[in-house]
């Protein structure tokens, strides 16, 4: 039996639902990502079920390595330090020619035209202002201050809150609320302390999160047999499953010794369950985009494959595809991604990721930011305009970019110190101060909540209620992490602090 | 001395006899446990004691642990045990898109770590959700390759069977199956093969051959390898 006839053919699937015959299979898990909006008004009415109407999703996307929000939104220029009786000369701010203002916007960006002397003189040139137009109206800026200048630490904390909510993890938390039903709630593809998981004893089986390390392959490992070469057809490896199940292992001594272990009765519920539901939705044709000779490619993967044509090199762009493909294939609603600490590229005139990520700044800051900052800019860039095409509910017009959040998290801030204006080049330590950018129609877009002291560049807090800047205060870990799951519609049991400020609808 | 010695005998076979009574059978413990056999399976002989139980079935019942601290087997492990099962190199008993499914495809899953690219320093404890799927598929490759190799070969690795001129079993009992199936469990799991384990295999060859009859005993022997290797004696200590 060849695959192509192994698998459901999408349009068999939706027939099959349209006709009740897909059993609990949802809609939103059946859709093809790329329907357009007027394919979609076109196509036959569909309704969702209640959990997938109501579905919610994070995009974590993680500034590996100290993301400086002075190196883009909050960027100072020169004039305004020394306005403010700063000394331009040793603060990490940009030329006034460098800085970018916005007439409509409170977010400012940075104009980099440079080479980074210990990548070889590799050259950068790099202007943020493309994003702030773009996307201003869905963006906001928290300004926060971390708790810890240990890479995993800090990258563990800016996950959990600092342990805010029993240790689960903000995917954690979301994938909770709205993933139940979905195939892989929690698509973790997050490097170092991003990648790991919370520590709350009581998160449900579902919402736990599976590791990727290649998100290229990854999902050939989602079905048992497709794509093997010459092995028994499916029907005679149920034969053998039977046999398995029902005569050799109930009998066995090794059963009836273990029989009430933990870990023999979730591994037969995956098993025995899981793993037929996951076959039985053929997640590998969803999810596999890579062109090859072996599986059925949803033409659609072609032009994913095309806005993100560094994938067999960069793990980022791979990311990228397989988690919005994951969100929209109706497999997860909970996707990190992000820079890992390893380099990348192609020799050291086409680098992708320079070693230890953001975290590179140490050797040359100001090259290192600027080219970390356009590499995530550049990926949430497309995500989002993937996720702004894609239809999530026909019957109220949303799309998916409607129903998600991008989270860019870093570990921490830099030094807010330069060692002199004429200094082309010059390294950067960690600092706890920063602040963090998040993307979503959920939040108050347009808005800075706290603010920059141009003085010293450093950054303050605001009034978690009103949003209104407070000089006297900073912005937790805490408060970050509950700002983002009160703005997700996450109901956190009255544990954590009322955010309202970043709710669009408070 | 003696009455001493008598003594001590007579309180050691009154504790033995005593644990004895405390203990329920295993026909008393499911009896008290419904549904702990896994769905769609009943315990030979559990009910009415009709005689339909399978008399190969050994009746003296394993006591069942009360802890039931087991591991899944990861991925060094897997690949130690897989490798010497299957008598084949890692890499050669699963590789897809040229990779290795160990080490690259599948690694992480399987509770194995990967630290350069991604930092992940620390393999998972419990298996995911996808354990059962990456092991199938990797078992299946390899008892595939192995099948392809031994049937038909008359000096396979496990599996030495005589054959027709239709790729099926001469004689499906005959000797070089059973001592085939036995060779196939004293490498998966280290034991030899029990009465109801050849009936049950013997079993799944006359299915095959129901449904797909050509080169049946080949599908035999990878399916067989499959369901013992993929089985839960195989993958937990």
């Amino acid at each position: 039996m060849t695959i192509q006839k192994e698998l459901k053919s999408r349009r068999q699937a939706i027939r099959e639902l349209s006709l009740g015959a897909a059993g609990s299979m949802s809609i939103a898990t059946m859709m093809g990502f790329a329907k357009t909006w007027g394919e979609a008004r076109a196509a036959a009415p569909r309704t969702l079920s209640d959990a997938d109407k109501n579905r919610r999703f994070v995009i974590v996307l993680t500034g590996s390595g100290g993301a400086s929000i002075i190196d883009s939104f909050l960027a100072l220029s020169e004039s305004e330090v020394d306005r403010a009786g700063g000394n331009s000369d040793t603060t990490n701010c940009f030329a006034d020619s460098q800085t970018v203002r916005f007439d409509d916007s409170p977010f400012r960006a940075v104009k980099v035209d440079t080479t980074i002397a210990t990548l070889g003189g590799f050259p950068v040139k790099t202007d943020q202002s493309f994003f702030v137009k773009k996307h201003k109206d869905d963006m906001m800026v928290v300004t926060t201050l971390n708790s810890s200048v240990n890479h995993e630490a800090s990258q563990r904390r800016v996950m959990n809150g600092n342990g805010a909510w029993d240790g689960r993890t903000i995917p954690e938390a979301v994938a909770m609320q709205y993933g139940k039903g979905l195939p892989v709630a929690n698509l973790n593809m997050g490097a170092g302390g991003y990648g790991f998981a919370g520590v709350y004893n009581e998160l449900p089986d579902y919402a736990r999160q599976l590791s990727v390390t290649d998100p290229v392959y990854w999902p050939l490992g989602l079905h048992a047999s497709a794509g093997i070469a010459d092995i028994p057809t499916t029907d005679l490896i149920e034969l053998a499953r039977d046999v398995r199940d029902k005569r050799l292992e109930p009998q066995s001594n090794f059963y009836r010794t273990f029989k009430d272990s933990p870990a023999i009765g979730q591994w037969l519920n995956d098993r025995n369950q899981r793993l037929k539901e996951f076959e039985e939705v053929n997640l590998i044709e969803k999810l596999f985009f890579t062109p090859n000779k072996q599986f059925n490619l949803n033409p659609e993967n072609q032009r994913l494959v095309e806005m993100f044509p560094n994938y067999h090199q960069d793990r980022l762009d791979a990311q990228a595809i397989l988690g919005f493909l994951a969100i929209t294939k109706g497999v997860s609603c909970a996707v990190t991604l992000g820079p890992s600490f390893a380099a990348s590229g192609q020799s050291l005139k086409k680098i992708f990721n320079p070693p230890i990520a953001f975290d590179f700044s140490h050797t040359d800051h100001r090259g290192i930011q600027a080219m970390m900052w356009n590499r995530i800019l550049v990926v949430a860039d497309k995500l989002i305009d993937l996720l702004k095409q894609t239809e999530f509910n026909p019957a109220t017009g949303e799309s998916f970019w409607d129903r998600t959040m991008l989270y860019i998290a870093s570990d921490f801030g830099r030094d807010q110190i330069r060692p002199s204006k004429t200094a082309k080049f010059f390294p950067s330590g960690h600092h706890l101060n920063n602040g963090s950018v998040i993307l979503s129609p959920m939040v108050k877009g347009n808005t800075i909540l706290g603010g920059i002291d141009p003085k010293t560049a450093l950054t303050y807090g605001f009034h978690t209620e009103t949003g209104a800047p407070a000089k006297e205060r900073n912005t937790s870990e805490l408060e970050l992490y509950a700002g983002i799951l009160h703005s997700l519609g996450i109901d956190t049991n009255g544990r954590l602090p009322d955010m309202r400020s970043f709710r669009r609808k408070s | 001395m003696h009455l001493d010695k008598l003594a001590m005998l007579g309180l050691w076979a009154g504790l033995v006899l005593a644990s004895c009574s405390m203990k329920p059978s295993r026909k008393e413990f499911n009896s008290q446990n419904p549904g702990s056999n896994p769905p769609g399976t009943e315990q030979p002989g559990a009910g009415d004691g009709s005689g339909d139980q399978d008399p190969a079935v050994d009746n003296n019942e394993p006591g069942l642990s009360q802890k039931g601290e087991l591991r899944f087997k990861k991925q060094s492990l897997l690949k130690a045990d897989l490798s010497s099962a299957l008598g084949m190199k890692p890499d050669e008993l699963c590789e897809e898109f040229g990779k290795s499914c160990f080490d690259e495809l599948y690694n992480l899953a399987l509770g194995g770590v990967e630290a350069y690219q991604s930092q992940v320093t620390r393999g998972i404890e419990k298996s995911a959700v996808t354990t059962p799927i990456v092991l199938e598929r990797l078992i299946l490759s390899g008892c595939n390759k192995r099948a392809q190799r031994d049937v038909g070969n008359g000096d396979g690795v496990i599996f030495k069977v005589a054959l027709d001129a239709r790729g099926q079993l001469v004689n499906p009992d005959g000797e070089d199956v059973k001592a085939s199936l036995d060779n196939l469990y004293k490498r998966a799991v280290q034991r030899p093969i029990e009465a109801h384990e050849i009936k049950a295999l013997q079993g799944l060859y006359q299915s095959v051959v129901a449904k797909s009859p050509d080169q049946a005993a080949e599908k035999w022997a990878a399916l067989s390898c499959y369901a013992v290797l993929t089985s839960l004696e195989a993958v937990f200590y």
